[in-house]
């Protein structure tokens, strides 16, 4: 496979910012994976690390826990060479992909899409004790079940020891690689790249659902459809960016720590946040994909000492970081700017730095520049003829008083 | 804090010969019962002891509810709630300096109305039955209830006979929202800024608008007369006879372990201390009771209910990560998953609260295990300034007062 030569967007998730909150999740989920054989998906989802992640145990060679050790999903390229102090993710050379990893399995990876008998709580119960109705319990196919697994299953937890626990969250969408695993794995040739955009996608018509590529992609993003048996992954929202309107997980961060923009739109954020200032990473540049999109590292919080007093240790390993993102001497160096800028910020110096990763506006921190403006809100392009009707200018809307 | 049950009869009968709380509470109990968005089962402490003994008393208990919770499940009627997008209505926060509409996305579903229309329909009922019995006024405490009219002054004559008209009359009284002018953006746009003076704050066009600004950061008593304190400001010294009694002026630092084995460890009826103290905040996953059982925020859990522990304390006590355990101590008990998380103080048990009855083994609730039915804090009164209680709410529980013991169990 040649170097991508087409239009590239690049994405950037500023982890100090991130509230964990998942309504990220939601707006994925409820636009395009709570239908048709992709309830059990999460084409973006928000895991705690240190974990296994979602699903347990994605990674090469080692998993996301603090040891690294346990289940390993696998796939990516081999031999993957870095070139040191390097942070766009490009790497010297690679090996051929590996289409040997292990498919997640549903229950015990993914987890079931359980459901609810919600309509037990209509019913009485066995005894009469006050008041004696039916629980609801979670159900799937019709049987009682334990979860097993799921998206966030480990939210929270961690690693470390009270008061020294340490935590934080990794939003992970489809990375929409330069160098996508999945495509080099397909045999069907039913994964392409876009050029206008280096959006990934899988062609619905030429999938035979072989699944390579979900073994392949080393962040395990894409998921295979038991229902049309055909494999399917995040698509980047591609209606509403080719218009101009960001990616739903995008719009609705209450927390803003999403940035978009074009590679080579030197006055975009992303650009100034990955290529100029170098402070956004990407996640596993050892897979050798070249993902396109990056991290800004967290900080974290300071330890205590054994008598509860602050100490200058900072409560996350930087180690663990420089596993994640490419090298700890990476880390480092980021950490050292951000802390750096926010000092200026604090004597009361403007940092280009500090504001762009503020991201105050949807326009300082979405630029797609459709139509010659930074973005535009999905009600502009699919305007709704009427926002608010009062009632009693719409018979429709039923009752009305009249007691 | 150090109190048993003889102390908190004591603090009942001293703060109602003191006037801190009214004697009514202990003179009347209730008989008929409307809950309105309210889920008692669910927020009561000492739930089970609390439901006991005031089913007791109770010959109708109707519920307002938007969803079956524990405790619309035990009521006689429950009165179908509209939900926030069914409902043509307005909602303020006191910390946010907008007003904001809910347009009515849909019509209400089945038989559901909304709040207004239900408790306007009851009104119209009292007044004909009143009419027809001859009933001209009740009296209620200190005021009078004038039944045989009550529905037309709840409507005020037919002027707020809608949701809509009522909406825009309660715009139309505040002095902050704008007049017509802004009634006209609110209900355009869906929003509307308030601009003057507000509860903790000015609301300014070329400022952002900060909670508690006067107090905090201008040190000016607010300008509402219930926001007053002794000394006009946000107070962190409470100096009530209660709070000093109980060492309890300033909020303390609960978490330290300098208290465990101390005098203010729960204790069994025996005097022997529990092993743990359980600890119950706010959950992300919902608004109290509201959305905790939504299938979706669900999914991003553990399906079911959760009850955190510390690794070190599941080895001791045998329990892997998903294990059924029973929290009991000697007021109740309580089922909940076990979920592992270094996080946590050995000695604390911890889940974020909102679980709802429904969804706990055996119905059971970890309010069951509250050894605190009232906080003896918050019988506190008198002319202490905002420091007044009515006795008519649900009690706060005292972090450290609930000691419990936990096992694996089957399931």
């Amino acid at each position: 496979m040649s170097d991508f030569k087409g239009r590239q967007l690049q994405i950037v998730f500023d982890l100090n910012k991130c509230l964990e909150c998942h309504t990220c999740t939601m707006a994925d989920k409820l636009m395009w994976t709570n239908r048709s054989g992709r309830e059990y998906m999460y084409w973006n989802n928000v895991e705690t690390m240190p974990g296994h992640g979602y699903p347990k145990g994605w990674g090469n060679n080692r998993n996301q826990t603090e040891t690294g050790s346990g289940q390993i999903l696998g796939g990516g390229f081999k031999d993957v060479v870095l070139e040191e102090g390097r942070t766009d993710g490009k790497v010297k050379s690679r090996g051929p992909v590996q289409r040997e990893g292990k498919d997640p399995d549903l229950e015990n990876d993914y987890g079931i899409p359980w459901e609810y008998n919600y309509e037990e709580v209509f019913n009485p119960g066995d005894s009469h004790d006050t008041p004696g109705a039916t629980g609801i319990r979670p159900h799937y196919k019709g049987k009682e079940v334990v979860p097993k697994w799921g998206p966030n299953w480990e939210e929270d937890q961690g690693a470390g020891e009270w008061p020294n626990h340490w935590a934080f969250a990794l939003p992970r969408i489809c990375n929409h690689c330069a160098h996508p695993a999945c495509l080099a794995a397909c045999s069907r040739k039913a994964i392409y790249k876009r050029q206008e955009d280096g959006i990934v996608l899988v062609d619905q018509e030429r999938c035979r659902g072989y699944r390579h590529c979900v073994r392949a992609c080393p962040y395990k993003k894409v998921y295979f459809n038991f229902s049309t048996g055909k494999s399917e992954k995040c698509v980047l929202c591609y209606p509403r960016v080719e218009k101009g309107v960001p990616p739903a997980c995008f719009a609705q961060c209450p927390g803003r720590i999403r940035f978009i923009g074009w590679k080579d739109d030197k006055n975009s954020a992303v650009y100034k946040l990955i290529h100029e200032w170098k402070v956004a990473l990407p996640l596993h540049p050892e897979f050798g994909t070249e993902p396109n999109v990056f991290y800004v590292p967290p900080l974290g919080n300071f330890k205590f000492g054994g008598d509860g007093e602050i100490t200058n240790e900072r409560v996350i390993p930087v180690k663990y970081l420089g596993a994640l993102f490419g090298g700890v001497e990476n880390v480092k160096r980021v950490q050292g700017i951000i802390l750096e800028e926010r000092e200026k910020m604090r004597k009361g110096i403007k940092s280009e730095l500090c504001m762009t990763l503020i991201g105050h506006d949807n326009a300082d921190r979405f630029q797609l520049n459709v139509g010659g403006v930074p973005y535009k809100t999905a009600e502009e392009v699919q305007p709704v003829k009427t926002q608010f009707v009062t009632p009693s200018e719409d018979d429709a809307k039923g009752y009305k008083g009249g007691v | 804090m150090g109190f048993d049950v003889n102390d908190m009869e004591a603090y009942l009968k001293d703060a109602i010969d003191k006037g801190y709380l009214t004697d009514r509470i202990m003179k009347k109990t209730p008989r008929i019962a409307i809950w309105h968005s309210c889920n008692n089962y669910r927020n009561k402490t000492g739930t089970q002891w609390w439901r006991e003994n005031y089913l007791k008393h109770i010959e109708l208990l109707i519920c307002t509810e938007l969803r079956m919770t524990g405790s619309a499940q035990s009521a006689d009627y429950v009165l179908s709630a509209a939900t926030d997008y069914e409902r043509w209505d307005g909602r303020e926060t006191t910390t946010n300096l907008n007003f904001t509409l809910f347009g009515q996305a849909v019509k209400p579903m089945f038989d559901r109305r909304t709040d207004w229309q239900i408790y306007q329909g009851l009104a119209k009922v009292i007044q004909e039955k009143a009419k027809a019995r001859g009933i001209k006024s009740i009296l209620y405490g200190k005021r009078t209830i004038d039944l045989d009219s009550i529905y037309d002054e709840y409507v005020q004559n037919g002027e707020l006979d809608t949701d809509e008209k009522a909406l825009k009359w309660h715009h139309m009284k505040s002095t902050v929202l704008g007049g017509e002018k802004g009634y006209e953006k609110f209900v355009k746009e869906g929003y509307v800024q308030a601009k003057g003076d507000g509860k903790y704050g000015p609301y300014l066009d070329d400022a952002p608008s900060r909670s508690l600004r006067w107090q905090a950061i201008d040190k000016m008593p607010g300008p509402m007369k219930k926001q007053k304190t002794n000394t006009g400001r946000f107070q962190f010294y409470v100096d009530h006879e209660y709070h000093i009694k109980l060492d309890q002026m300033t909020p303390k630092p609960q978490y330290t372990d300098k208290w465990r084995g101390g005098p203010q460890s729960p204790r069994r009826p025996d005097g022997t201390p529990y092993q743990l103290v359980m600890n119950y905040p706010h959950t992300k996953w919902g608004i109290h009771s509201s959305y905790r059982e939504n299938q979706w925020l669900m999914r991003l859990q553990r399906g079911d209910v959760y009850l955190y522990l510390n690794p070190k304390l599941m080895a001791e006590k045998g329990i892997k990560d998903m294990d059924m355990v029973r929290v009991y101590n000697h007021v109740g008990e309580w089922f909940a998953r076990a979920k592992e998380w270094a996080g946590l103080p050995p000695y604390v048990v911890h889940t974020e609260h909102g679980w709802d009855h429904q969804l706990s083994k055996n119905w059971s609730h970890y309010n069951n295990l509250n050894c605190e039915f009232l906080n003896p804090l918050e019988m506190a009164g008198g002319k202490k300034g905002h420091i007044v209680y009515t006795g008519n709410h649900t009690g706060n529980r005292v972090y450290y007062e609930t000691g419990v013991d936990i096992e694996k169990v089957a399931g």
